[in-house]
């Protein structure tokens, strides 16, 4: 789901929400006493479907299994820590390796699966891809003593930044990198 | 007059205060945010950890406070682990205070393993914050078992579950308030152990240099941290069963079969649904992560069917009069199921890939904290009041819930929109990708004010009258 279905779904339940509180608070001014206890199986009963289907539908889209039956063109390997980012496509296992990435621009191609394999090596950062126009398109934690891999097939050419999304200490706001995607 | 009185009446008094001052700090940040204000990034994030700890702490501790006033009425309530709570949590959050704004220390209120020991802060500042957190979960974790000892005297703990109503059994009766109290002080138990390990590991770390496992360690902060704010919202819902019938001028609620259901699976869900922080954590289990999600699209479902149903059945053409207390907690509901949605659709996996750590977030959980949660405690604070003094705040009533509902609805409107144009959170100032962040935040920190005047009418109302009550002038 895309951010702006989310927000219209979450605009549209908001409002049927109020609704419903606003009518049943108009109601409370009339005393002719009225049972609804029937409708709260209905009530239970449609909340159950509702969130079946829902559920249903979004777990099948787990981000963790993106292009999994898919080699990736390119590897890419990512440093977080205090507060830059080191990224190539060479492996960075130490500090040697991280001052020497610290500062590369990299390009990776349009249309191609690309992994990122993404760990810090201090505190939790988060790794998160701002496309051109400016939205997060994916997202995930670089965790010191972990490396989490996400796959990511980018269908749109430009410049990308990736930006710091977990709270990392002062100079927080500032930390991000750019790639170049074409 | 009862000690019980006086230690809420205290409890009131102390969370009254503190709240405009928090209130303060997040309006701070927003204006930083918004480019009207020029802090330091250690100044900014001081007041970020700042503001969380004391908004959780005193809104946790409120919810306890008033579910200890209201269980009188079913058990006898020893007035010891209460005071101890104040006292121990008045000593925490000194220590807190000290760490913070003498000692810089910035790591955010859920101070994520092992950024404490990265972070630019004076060395005694960690050691007192780790200590802080000892004072107040050693308070905290007293207050709870001493509430559960005086159910469990004289209810047993299939009774206090309400088992006995599962399979369609009247007798003993279990009233809805020690069913939703003893599932929300069980649901405490195990996360207050999780935080006494996490803190074990920090001080180890500390004090021998031993490094820990971060996916444990955020594990447990989580467990922990969402447990907690999940658990106080309960508390306010178990106060919400116990008065809002009367309002209305109803019998009590039951405990009906679905009630006694819902609430023991509630009870099971709180303990998985914390999986839901760390979707974006890949190396996590893939089957928690499948739990996370279900755990919690399943949490809301009891509680929408039972007791949102019930409360808008209270009121539907009950000729009810309404009043400060009845609005606070009638809106309340209405704004934790809003921002119980908004938490949901960031629930789902596929959707926290694109919303984690943006302001959806605080958009949600100031939703239901701010609008629900907080209400809850407000609306428990006005009965006690009009219990104590007999002044039911018929003076405050339109302009305090005016300012405060509209105050607030605008000012989680502009998180949810800033966040679905994935403006982060937990920024100092926003980077020129995101810059509408900077227009959003301004709009939250107009719409706050109108929160933080209705706050401060109130405070100088409520805090009067509970004075007179804690020096037993009433």
């Amino acid at each position: 789901m895309s951010q702006s279905t989310v927000l219209t779904l979450f605009l549209l339940g908001t409002a049927i929400i109020a609704i419903v509180f606003w009518w049943v608070w108009r109601s409370s001014y009339q005393t002719a006493s009225q049972s609804v206890e029937p409708l709260r199986r209905w009530v239970f009963i449609g909340l159950l479907v509702f969130a079946g289907i829902f559920t249903g539908l979004t777990l099948s889209r787990m981000p963790y299994f993106l292009y999994a039956d898919e080699m990736p063109a390119r590897v890419v390997h990512v440093v977080a820590r205090q507060f830059a980012f080191a990224i190539s496509e060479r492996p960075i296992e130490n500090d040697a390796d991280y001052a020497a990435a610290l500062g590369q621009t990299v390009e990776l191609p349009v249309g191609q699966v690309v992994e990122f394999r993404v760990t810090s090596f201090d505190v939790n950062h988060g790794f998160a891809l701002y496309a051109p126009h400016g939205r997060i398109v994916a997202q995930v934690q670089a965790m010191p003593g972990y490396i989490n891999r996400l796959r990511w097939r980018f269908d749109q050419p430009g410049e990308y930044i990736a930006q710091c999304l977990e709270y990392c200490g002062a100079a927080h706001a500032g930390m991000h990198a750019r790639f170049v995607v074409k | 007059m009862k000690a019980l009185d006086r230690i809420t009446a205290a409890w009131i008094v102390t969370v009254l205060l503190v709240f405009p001052i928090a209130i303060l700090l997040g309006i701070l940040m927003r204006l930083n945010q918004a480019n009207v204000l020029e802090l330091s990034s250690l100044t900014f994030y001081s007041f970020m950890t700042a503001h969380g700890l004391l908004m959780v702490g005193i809104w946790f501790t409120m919810s306890m406070a008033g579910v200890s006033y209201l269980l009188q009425r079913y058990v006898e309530v020893k007035v010891w682990p209460v005071t101890l709570g104040y006292v121990l949590t008045l000593v925490g959050v000194v220590l807190l205070l000290a760490a913070i704004f003498l000692g810089d220390f910035h790591t955010g209120w859920y101070f994520l393993y092992p950024l404490p020991f990265y972070a630019r802060t004076e060395q005694w500042a960690t050691t007192a914050f780790l200590l802080s957190l000892g004072s107040l979960g050693v308070g905290w974790t007293v207050w709870v078992l001493g509430l559960l000892v005086a159910i469990l005297r004289k209810y047993s703990l299939s009774q206090a579950l309400a088992w006995q109503h599962l399979v369609g059994k009247q007798e003993p009766e279990t009233p809805p308030f020690i069913l939703i109290t003893t599932t929300t002080l069980l649901g405490l138990v195990p996360a207050f152990i999780a935080a006494v390990v996490l803190l074990v590991l920090f001080f180890i770390e500390h004090l021998s240099g031993v490094k820990q496992d971060a996916l444990l360690m955020k594990n447990l902060t989580f467990y922990f941290g969402h447990t907690l704010v999940n658990e106080m919202l309960y508390f306010g819902i178990a106060t919400l069963y116990e008065l809002f019938p009367s309002f209305a001028g109803k019998p009590p609620y039951k405990t009906k079969p679905f009630v006694a259901a819902a609430w023991n699976l509630v009870l099971l869900v709180v303990w998985t649904a914390y999986f839901h922080h760390l979707y974006m954590d890949f190396v996590q289990p893939t089957v928690v992560q499948y739990i996370g999600q279900l755990a919690s699209w399943i949490a809301p479902i009891p509680a929408v069917a039972v007791t949102t149903f019930s409360v808008l059945a209270t009121v539907y053409r009950s000729g009810m009069k309404w009043w400060l207390a009845p609005t606070f907690f009638f809106t309340g509901v209405m704004f934790w199921i809003i921002g119980g949605l908004g938490a949901i659709l960031d629930a789902i996996v596929a959707n926290n890939f694109v919303l984690h750590n943006t302001l959806w977030v605080p958009g949600h959980f100031h939703t239901y904290n701010l609008l629900g949660n907080v209400l809850f405690s407000l609306g428990f604070i006005t009965w006690f009041v009009r219990e104590k003094s007999g002044d039911d705040s018929s003076r405050l009533y339109r302009p305090v819930a005016t300012l405060y509902l509209l105050g607030g609805t605008g000012f989680v409107l502009a998180f949810f929109i800033a966040g679905s144009a994935s403006v982060m959170r937990r920024v100092d100032k926003y980077p020129h990708l995101v810059s509408s962040g900077s227009f959003w935040a301004l709009i939250g920190a107009i719409f706050v004010l109108f929160v933080l005047t209705a706050v401060l009418f109130y405070v100088f109302h409520a805090v009067r009258r509970c004075w007179r009550v804690l020096v037993g002038s009433s």
